[in-house]
């Protein structure tokens, strides 16, 4: 794969991509947990307008995903 | 049952629900339950911070969504970067840019919709959630509650009219805080009354 031989050359811009793709695999990490707070947070107060919430954080994280995955065909191909 | 509690004729105004969802003072929300509720306990007050305490997050939230369309066209006059950095990165930055905007929204709305303050007929409750890893459920029966003190205090405060609600609680009883809460003079009188009627 082009970004392996390219960070075996330590090119900055690679390792720039390499960082970004890493920040948003974190940055799904984080969607994932705002998802399971709202749950736990649906838990404690139940109301109306929970599962609009629900979908809200779960978009959010579907969001996360696909952003990941086109920054990663973008970035790498 | 007897009924605790009823709303002076005159708060009737004051307890309105001015938008349902934003509402920050609910009285007797019907379709609102927390957990550990018994089946005869009422909730006479659901009480949020004032909508003004979101202004800071949701100005930053307004530059964030703002700013990407304000300093691209400055990058593409000056053409620093265009020419070293492919295309497509620009793209995933921006794209990036909006997802993380979207969650510090999301994220500051929920803290705020539910770190509430909850009174029935039997208890008081303070539910926090101080960040994503940490939240703090504080309760009290109204039978404990021995001093009940409000803060009003600084420019907003006075002018919105908003404070802090100081609970205290008898022996080693976990004291509640409600903060920046609309009408704290109003949640003094309703508290004070529920421990009048208790202790009677």
């Amino acid at each position: 794969m082009n970004i392996l031989t390219d960070l075996l050359k330590l090119s900055p811009l690679t390792i720039f991509k390499t960082f970004f793709l890493l920040i948003e695999f974190f940055y799904i990490c984080f969607a994932l947990v705002i998802f399971r707070q709202q749950k736990l947070m649906v838990q404690t107060i139940e109301g109306p307008e929970a599962p609009f919430f629900r979908l809200l954080t779960l978009v959010h994280f579907f969001a996360s995903l696909v952003v990941f995955g086109l920054s990663f065909i973008l970035l790498m191909f | 049952m007897p009924d605790l509690f009823t709303a002076p004729k005159n708060n009737k105004k004051l307890l309105k629900r001015p938008f349902g969802l934003f509402s920050t003072i609910l009285e007797k929300p019907k379709r609102i339950h927390f957990h550990g509720q018994h089946s005869n306990e009422i909730i006479l007050l659901l009480l949020r911070r004032h909508w003004v305490t979101n202004l800071s997050w949701l100005i930053l939230g307004f530059l964030l969504i703002i700013a990407p369309p304000l300093v691209i066209p400055f990058f593409d006059i000056s053409n620093l970067i265009f020419t070293a950095v492919p295309s497509g990165f620009f793209i995933t930055v921006i794209l990036f840019w909006y997802l993380g905007t979207s969650g510090f929204l999301i994220l500051n709305f929920l803290f705020w919709y539910y770190n509430v303050g909850i009174i029935t007929n039997e208890r008081i409750i303070d539910v926090d959630f101080i960040h994503l890893l940490y939240n703090e459920i504080t309760e009290t029966t109204i039978s404990k509650i021995e001093d009940i003190t409000n803060k009003r205090a600084g420019f907003l405060g006075i002018f919105y009219d908003y404070g802090n609600v100081f609970l205290q609680t008898a022996g080693t009883e976990a004291n509640i805080e409600f903060m920046a809460i609309p009408k704290p003079s109003l949640v003094v009188e309703i508290v004070s009354k529920l421990m009048e009627q208790t202790h009677r």
